[in-house]
């Protein structure tokens, strides 16, 4: 019983590591919500055909090597075709900076693998748009480079 | 050695007086006890026959894309996702099944042998930990939806090199990941496969004659770790035994 209960109640904080809110990062940008701006973010880049939302537990896991800390809220979608790194990535922080770091660990991780799969691939990675203000990251991978570019500045106000 | 108690059953044999059992004998009790050493890889043996293979399931990233293609055993089903990661087992398509993931499949399987291959396309990761517990929560729902199919993971074998990453770094996450493979093997009673006596040089690194890019089978490479699995299979029927006293 006791065990379950233990169980539950670390799934939850696992859940709520990026997806609570009262945080000086959510007071910052009241109103703002990870999930809802990452899908305009998609929609308003015509990328809405391939890329699905990924689980909350696993972007932490995947940016932030599961860092629940790291991020109040987010939300990130993925091309689901193989071979396409298509990326939009809303993180809702306390530390930009911090965010940054992971997100730049992430992205030359991913460069490094596509190197050997999709060679393709490798000039939209290197060109990956994070645009920040504060309390909220922003990260597109995008072929459109500078309609990804123009699209992030809309919600950070840049 | 690891012994796992399967179940305890203190079933009764009947009593039988033609065999000059009293009444007052007292009842025999009967242990179903697992000898097999879970902290190993699965050891040689006898090679596994076609219907083995007609059983099997074989899910993984690129690497498993050897099997998929070069393979000789036509019966088994095999599964892979280039570029997988096992964060995104749920969303990635499969190669050649666009309507499918991974997961999907793994899920539905009928199969009575279930073979992973995961954990080359985060091997640059600082640290495992989160990929343990996701690979944990796939052995849990493997576990549940097929109770009765031998788990087999394959530890993450040493190619020749990895982009972004120097000799001495890829030795050194290697080890980081293949210890997490072999902590959920044992914690989770599954059979890990370590490929790298069967297929490495003298060097340690994946024989040059079986790769095609340092990493990826070619079909002798192929036929190789088709081969090796065949030798390496675990049989119940050989470590199971039923004690009574």
């Amino acid at each position: 019983m006791l065990k379950k209960f233990v169980s539950s109640l670390l799934a939850i904080l696992l859940l709520a590591g990026c997806a609570s809110g009262g945080s000086a990062a959510s007071e910052k940008n009241p109103g703002f919500s990870a999930a809802s701006t990452a899908q305009e973010i998609v929609k308003d880049l015509g990328l809405t055909d391939s890329m699905q939302e990924l689980k909350q537990k696993n972007v932490v896991r995947m940016f932030f090597q599961g860092q629940e800390d790291a991020v109040t809220d987010c939300s990130v979608y993925r091309s689901t075709d193989n071979g396409n790194s298509d990326t939009v990535g809303v993180f809702v922080t306390n530390d930009n900076a911090k965010v940054k770091e992971y997100l730049d660990a992430y992205l030359k991780d991913i460069k490094a693998q596509t190197e050997t799969y999709f060679k393709e691939e490798v000039f939209k990675i290197s060109n990956a748009v994070v645009e920040e203000k504060d309390g909220i990251v922003i990260l597109v991978i995008a072929e459109d480079i500078e309609k990804a570019r123009t699209t992030a500045r809309i919600f950070t106000n840049n | 050695m690891a012994c796992a108690l399967l179940c305890s059953c203190a079933s009764e044999k009947p009593e039988s007086k033609e065999n000059g059992v009293s009444e007052e004998t007292p009842a025999y009790a009967c242990r179903v006890i697992d000898y097999y050493d879970y902290t190993k890889p699965v050891p040689e043996s006898a090679p596994a026959d076609d219907a083995y293979y007609a059983e099997s399931f074989f899910g993984g990233d690129s690497r498993m894309g050897g099997l998929y293609l070069y393979g000789t055993e036509k019966y088994g089903e095999i599964y892979y996702v280039t570029s997988l990661n096992l964060f995104m087992i749920d969303t990635m398509t499969v190669d050649d099944y666009p309507d499918e993931t991974m997961l999907s499949l793994l899920e539905k399987t009928d199969k009575k042998h279930i073979y992973l291959m995961l954990g080359i396309n985060e091997i640059r990761n600082s640290s495992f930990d989160a990929w343990a517990e996701a690979y944990q929560e796939l052995i849990d729902m493997l576990k549940e939806k097929h109770p009765d199919a031998d788990i087999y993971l394959i530890e993450t074998y040493h190619p020749r090199s990895i982009s972004g990453l120097t000799a001495e770094e890829l030795d050194v996450q290697l080890n980081k990941v293949n210890e997490k493979i072999r902590d959920l093997a044992i914690k989770n009673l599954c059979y890990y496969i370590d490929l790298d006596p069967g297929i490495t040089d003298g060097s340690g690194l994946f024989k040059d004659e079986l790769t095609w890019d340092g990493l990826h089978m070619n079909p002798e490479g192929a036929r190789e770790v088709e081969a090796y699995i065949k030798r390496h299979v675990y049989r119940r029927s050989e470590y199971v035994k039923e004690i009574c006293e």
